[in-house]
């Protein structure tokens, strides 16, 4: 049977196409052979290259706890807002709802930057200060890094949370904003506290902190200042260990004379720090500190500290016989840096304990002998060297 | 009896003149160029030849390092070897993440390559490995990012036959933020080596 006649337009087109690939052919032989040469290919590798979890740094923090037995009867002088217990901050200004009045803490920066945070939240405790027509004690907060608001959480009409009466009351908000060292590190909270009594009553505040996790540690933040703004009229009140500034502890007592004592102390706990398997390059504290008054007669305010492991003696760092320093001072501050190479781990670095013995030297009071004086420390910071692989 | 003759046409009679003269005028023309002859013949071989790069004995790229820091470096040597009959005109180098992280990626504080060279093999200790040469040193790239496309590569012999020792160091810049910590990256390095410009022979 005859095959019908091709369409003429069906044939061409596959030889025009024919062609036209041809050429293409054509064109990359010519260039190809233009460039050719010999060459040869060498690898080496693979080769995997990963940093350390926590690059090296050094983290400083100040303790929250601090014990004063100045008296050889250790009383608590620990930061209000940093635990649950007896010590209070009160609000300096009674204060109703709606007045957009503010207590507000920012929190140290003793964490390593880089880290993801998981389980943030704010810790305030608090209770209405009592008396006649008080009421409870309510608050709601906004969480504030690097002088933005990152969160808010609750309202006047809404509030986070209320005690009742006098009965002082933890409620911890979660505050999931907040995913990073780099913002839990310096973080401000800023708590809207009122009290709801017929009469407006002051508010004391217990606790303010944060707390949370990073992939190496559960922290808790304390504050290294506050303000006060309860009254319109903000009042900043930086912890009293925590800076060189004007705000200084005072001993409650007179330094023992001529010669230390150990039942003379003040004493500061570190919170607990250093991530999990980090490896303690080097720890220092810093105290800057003078005399209360001029010593006078040629004696000096002296003194020498102890480290421990919790209630377990590390190393003593000078004596009563070879002292840190001493200074005849009561005005201008000293500042020593003391190598503490005994502290070398984890575990002694999350347990650290110092304790400071003051002395007058020589002996102080009565006639003709310097005057007796007290230590003023104006800032007590401990700095922790570390990395983790 | 009627007695027939055949008589040739004319024709007939012109093609078998100009016969005649063609083939006299070719006699002609022999007798004309004839002369004395001899030939020789010659052969010669033409081989091309090979241009092979390879390495080692000494290849520490291979040995990655954990756990390092801002300002750690490391050094890690490799011997290029110029096998084959064919100099080399030049070498680049082409480095690449297979698992990538802003280790690599960052370009300014990310890991920086550097590579020397030493007119004798390297003395090597560790690890971690250090090198010290007992010879002359050159800088065969200047420090830049880590990961890069045809990078040339200077001062090396490129000769036919010998070998560069060279050492290459990794640097994690003192400038790397915690940004980059936790990280971890696997790099391959490829050594390209084309042959010389061509040449009378």
């Amino acid at each position: 049977m005859p095959r019908p006649p091709a369409d003429p337009g069906s044939v061409r087109r596959p030889i025009r196409w024919g062609t036209v690939a041809g050429s293409a052919l054509a064109s990359f032989v010519v260039v190809s052979a233009a460039f050719a040469g010999l060459s040869s290919l060498a690898s080496a590798g693979p080769q995997t290259i990963a940093s350390k979890r926590i690059f090296p740094g050094a983290r400083t923090l100040a303790p929250q706890d601090f014990r004063d037995a100045s008296s050889a009867i250790e009383s608590n002088k620990s930061d209000p807002y940093s635990y649950a217990d007896a010590i209070v901050a009160t609000t300096s200004t009674a204060i109703a709802s709606g007045t957009n009045r503010y207590l507000e803490v920012t929190l140290s920066s003793a964490r390593a930057g880089g880290l993801s945070v998981s389980g943030a939240q704010f810790n305030l405790r608090l209770a209405s200060s009592g008396g006649a027509q008080a009421g409870n004690a309510c608050f709601w907060f906004d969480v504030r890094s690097g002088g933005s608001v990152i969160g808010t959480h609750g309202s006047y009409a809404s509030a986070t949370g209320c005690s009742t009466g006098t009965t002082q009351t933890t409620f911890s908000t979660a505050i999931p904003e907040v995913t990073s060292t780099d913002q839990a590190n310096g973080l401000v909270i800023r708590a809207y506290v009122w009290e709801t009594g017929t009469k407006t009553k002051t508010v004391d505040v217990d606790l303010a902190t944060l707390s949370g996790s990073t992939p190496y540690i559960a922290f808790t933040a304390y504050e290294t200042q506050s303000v006060d703004d309860t009254s319109g009229a903000p009042a900043t009140t930086p912890w009293q260990l925590g800076t060189v500034d004007a705000t200084a502890y005072t001993a409650t007592t007179n330094a023992p004379s001529a010669t230390p004592s150990t039942t003379r102390y003040l004493k500061a706990t570190l919170e607990p720090s250093v991530p999990a398997g980090a490896v303690v390059t080097a720890v220092t504290v810093t105290n800057v500190w003078h005399a209360s008054a001029a010593v006078t007669s040629g004696g000096t305010l002296c003194y020498y500290l102890e480290t421990f492991n919790g209630a377990t003696s590390l190393a003593t760092h000078g004596s009563g016989a070879s002292p840190v320093a001493c200074t005849a001072s009561g005005t201008v501050f000293a500042t020593d840096t003391i190598s503490l190479p005994e502290v070398n781990d984890v575990t002694k670095s999350n347990n650290l304990v110092i304790k400071l013995y003051y002395w007058v030297s020589p002996l102080c009071g009565g006639g003709g002998n310097p005057v007796c004086v007290k230590s003023v420390t104006d800032q007590l910071r401990v700095s922790y060297s570390y990395y983790l692989d | 009896m009627r007695l027939t003759t055949t008589t040739p046409s004319v024709s007939a009679k012109l093609i078998a003149s100009i016969a005649v003269l063609g083939v006299a005028a070719a006699i002609a023309g022999l007798g004309t160029f004839a002369t004395f002859t001899s030939s020789t013949s010659a052969s010669h071989t033409i081989a091309s030849g090979t241009l092979s790069l390879t390495s080692g004995p000494t290849n520490r790229l291979g040995t990655g390092a954990t756990a390092i820091a801002a300002g750690d470096t490391m050094q890690r040597a490799i011997d290029l070897n110029y096998a084959g009959s064919v100099d080399f005109g030049s070498v680049t180098l082409t480095t690449s993440a297979s698992a990538s992280s802003a280790l690599d990626t960052d370009a300014i504080d990310g890991l920086h390559l550097a590579i020397d060279k030493c007119s004798v093999a390297w003395t090597e200790s560790g690890p971690p490995y250090t090198y010290t040469c007992g010879g002359t040193t050159s800088s065969v790239l200047a420090s830049r990012a880590l990961i890069g496309s045809n990078l040339a590569l200077s001062n090396l012999t490129l000769t036919a036959g010998t070998t560069d020792h060279l050492r290459v160091t990794v640097t994690l810049p003192s400038t790397a933020g915690n940004t980059l910590q936790n990280l971890s990256s696997t790099v391959g390095y490829t050594f390209t080596g084309v042959q010389r410009a061509g040449a009378s022979q």
